[in-house]
């Protein structure tokens, strides 16, 4: 709890563009499940008429 | 009462409010279409399995946090087993949106709010905002410095659009109402009427897929049932 109010985060900025490394991983997180999701085939049904 | 009733009641005398609002229903949604055995086979992609992920976050959003509601701010700030419930109940959220999104985008590409399925799509982002609202009143029960510091942030920009009296964010008690009964409460009855909604329309099909594509006509039609 203490640690969560006391740290400042990591921020990672390219000109004016700044970001906070957790918003980072978790937008680039999406971006690789929603690439995954199209690409990897889907499994086979057991049973399919 | 003679004979059975075919499956969407359509043989049965109906005289009453209740009689009509069941016929509706089962015209609407017969329970074949509610709990449909098979899907079509355009469903057989990962990209459809994100709106069911997120209906699993979500359950474990709420059985977490019903376990911290039950047993308190003063269980879930010392002991370790409430330490952990809480990180549950966080990192279920965190997923829950995270699965939400990837969801939203693939039904953004589909343009799945095509075939009557308008309303489908607006209830999912009435469900993305009461969602981003009740993520928020989270916030504000940590109880710590960073909880005031995130109500103190808001509460101008609340009191600015006029909603500061019924939505104090810092009144702690008026923010457990919200977080713990007011906003779950509206978060899960706008995702049933969404799932609902899907089940009524079927899974949108595909882009090229044509109207009298068999597996768009006979999508959920094993009984031959009313569409």
């Amino acid at each position: 709890m203490d640690i969560v109010a006391s740290a400042p985060g990591i921020y990672l900025g390219w000109g004016a563009f700044t970001i906070q490394l957790g918003n980072l991983i978790v937008i680039v997180v999406m971006l690789v499940l929603f690439a995954l999701a199209l690409l990897l085939p889907f499994p086979k049904a057991r049973r399919r008429r | 009462m003679s004979g059975p009733l075919a499956p969407d009641g359509q043989d049965e005398e109906v005289y009453t409010w209740t009689g009509r609002v069941r016929r509706w229903l089962l015209r609407r949604l017969p329970p074949q279409k509610l709990l449909p055995q098979d899907q079509p086979s355009y469903v057989s992609s990962w990209i459809y399995a994100f709106g069911m992920a997120s209906l699993a976050a979500f359950a474990v959003v709420i059985l977490s946090g019903l376990v911290l509601s039950l047993n308190g701010p003063a269980w879930y700030h010392v002991s370790s087993l409430g330490h952990f419930t809480n990180s549950v109940h966080l990192w279920s959220v965190e997923l829950f949106f995270l699965l939400m999104v990837v969801h939203l985008w693939g039904k953004y590409w589909m343009a799945a709010w095509r075939g009557g399925r308008v309303l489908t799509w607006i209830t999912g982002v009435i469900a993305f905002a009461v969602s981003i609202a009740a993520a928020f009143t989270g916030y504000l029960l940590q109880t710590n410095f960073d909880s005031q510091w995130i109500a103190f942030e808001g509460k101008d920009a609340l009191n600015a659009v006029g909603i500061g009296a019924w939505f104090n964010v810092a009144d702690l008690g008026q923010m457990f109402t919200w977080h713990i009964v007011l906003l779950p409460i509206g978060v899960g009855a706008i995702v049933v009427l969404h799932v609902l909604l899907v089940r009524v329309h079927g899974v949108v099909p595909p882009i090229d897929a044509t109207e009298e594509d068999d597996q768009v006509v006979h999508a959920y039609n094993e009984s031959e049932g009313p569409r």
